[in-house]
């Protein structure tokens, strides 16, 4: 972890997907990129002493222990996608209103979901990881983030068809 | 039925596409599946927000060299080499810094130079040299056409991709594109070299030309270039060059059908109106043209 190419490519592979799942935790995209930094610093100085294997379930736990210090939460944002109008074009102005509007909901109601619902929501559909993937940087099993996954569902599924 | 979807498994199944033919039309059936798939879709257009790696991996390195700083302690002497280094680093770069003048589509610019010198850069080009040295090095590189107005001193050169010209003190115009090397020597007295070629001795009023490699000489009166006051003029010129100096006014581009590119012009053209410029230009050589696109001008052999 010390050599200087691989810490540079596993910052690149792996940080954005990192400052994410900050982000998805805390809904503030300052601190989570505040605590990537801090996090990869402290990696950096302890490089000796992390594997490479085990460095990325190493800077999960740093970061969950950053976040025990720190509490203040807000609310998940999404941006919406900025071609969205674009590839609609041959719909109808209400449909297009109505696709929006459900975004402006669903939005709303996944950054009402509770934290680990809403973690590995996101973390499945934005960042596009397999289940497998989620679990191995959670480091809870598959068969917990096949839980959180389908209550997450259920949950927007209620708020949604309520509003 | 109903429990099956809220089943985590068919959910993981179904998001990574691993749901069999039977199982899809289970799903298909249940209550929620419209809703589900629903929910589903629309993520696909929701977005974190922007995150730029290279940015970030750039902080982290600032971040970390300070953080190592603390711990690694530079010996004594190597600040003082690393000053010295420092100072050689900065003179070799301020001296050998050059400085860049360019002109877009039909621009002009006027420069002065340290020692009093002026020149004129016509459209499309770009004129280089080396303001630090200059009193002792008066040497520039052209690319496109300029004007010099050269006080008296030291050897005053100009390098182009064509060729060179040396002058002491005078006034004199090179226009360069491929394969196209002219001077014209309006006051005083220069030396123009065509690469591959003798340099040749310009006296005041004085032209040389090369094109292609066939050298041509010719005398004119006027002291100035009448590009500078808005006219691009020519004698005897090929139409190649008299299209060139076209372009980098207008910032067009010209498709030519049938039309002898070797023949030669005599006469001018404005800068101020393009109608006017290409009247005046193809009427007299018997050309027609039309505007093909905005930019775009097709030339043909008048009927």
């Amino acid at each position: 972890m010390c050599d200087e190419k691989t810490y540079e490519l596993f910052f690149k592979t792996h940080s954005q997907v990192f400052r994410n799942y900050i982000y998805y935790k805390c809904g503030d995209i300052q601190q989570a990129e505040d605590i990537v930094q801090d996090t990869f610093i402290k990696l950096w100085k302890n490089c000796a002493k992390v594997a490479l294997e085990k460095a990325k379930s190493y800077m999960f736990t740093l970061a969950n222990n950053a976040f025990l210090n720190q509490v203040a939460h807000k609310k998940v944002v999404l941006e919406y996608q900025k071609t969205i109008v674009n590839q609609q074009t041959n719909e109808s102005p209400e449909f297009v209103l109505e696709e929006k509007e459900f975004l402006t909901k669903l939005n709303m109601a996944i950054a009402d979901l509770p934290e680990k619902q809403r973690v590995v929501f996101l973390l499945s559909r934005i960042d596009k990881k397999k289940y497998r993937e989620i679990s191995e940087l959670l480091g809870i099993s598959v068969k917990a983030v096949e839980k959180r996954m389908s209550q997450a569902l259920e949950t927007l599924r209620k708020k949604i068809s309520h509003i | 039925m109903k429990n099956d979807i809220t089943n985590g498994e068919i959910i993981r199944k179904w998001l990574d596409g691993e749901l069999s033919h039977e199982e899809m039309e289970a799903l298909k059936s249940s209550d929620a599946y419209d809703d589900y798939k629903k929910i589903i879709d629309a993520t696909d257009n929701l977005n974190a927000p922007d995150y730029d790696i290279e940015k970030e991996y750039f902080k982290i390195q600032n971040l970390k060299s300070t953080k190592r700083s603390s711990v690694r302690q530079l010996k004594q002497w190597m600040y003082g080499a690393a000053a010295v280094l420092l100072v050689t680093l900065g003179y070799f770069y301020f001296a050998n810094a050059t400085t860049t003048y360019k002109t877009g589509f039909g621009e002009q610019l006027a420069i002065s130079l340290p020692d009093n010198s002026h020149v004129r850069l016509n459209a499309n080009s770009t004129l280089e040299l080396k303001k630090r040295t200059w009193e002792e090095d008066r040497t520039i590189e052209l690319t496109g056409e300029a004007f010099f107005e050269v006080e008296k001193g030291t050897p005053f050169i100009v390098k182009t991709n064509e060729g060179t010209v040396e002058v002491l003190g005078t006034k004199f115009n090179v226009s360069v594109q491929p394969d196209f090397f002219e001077v014209k020597c309006s006051e005083g007295k220069v030396k123009a070299t065509k690469f591959g070629q003798d340099g040749e001795i310009l006296t005041q009023g004085m032209g040389f030309r090369t094109t292609n490699g066939a050298v041509q000489k010719w005398s004119f009166n006027n002291g100035q270039p009448s590009w500078i006051q808005g006219e691009s003029s020519f004698v005897d010129s090929p139409l190649t060059q008299v299209l060139i100096a076209f372009q980098n006014q207008y910032n067009v581009t010209f498709v030519t059908k049938d039309i002898d590119k070797n023949q030669h012009f005599s006469g001018s053209f404005t800068h101020d109106d393009i109608n006017t410029a290409l009247k005046t230009l193809f009427d007299a050589m018997e050309i027609s043209y039309t505007f093909e696109e905005e930019q775009k001008i097709v030339l043909f052999k008048s009927e």
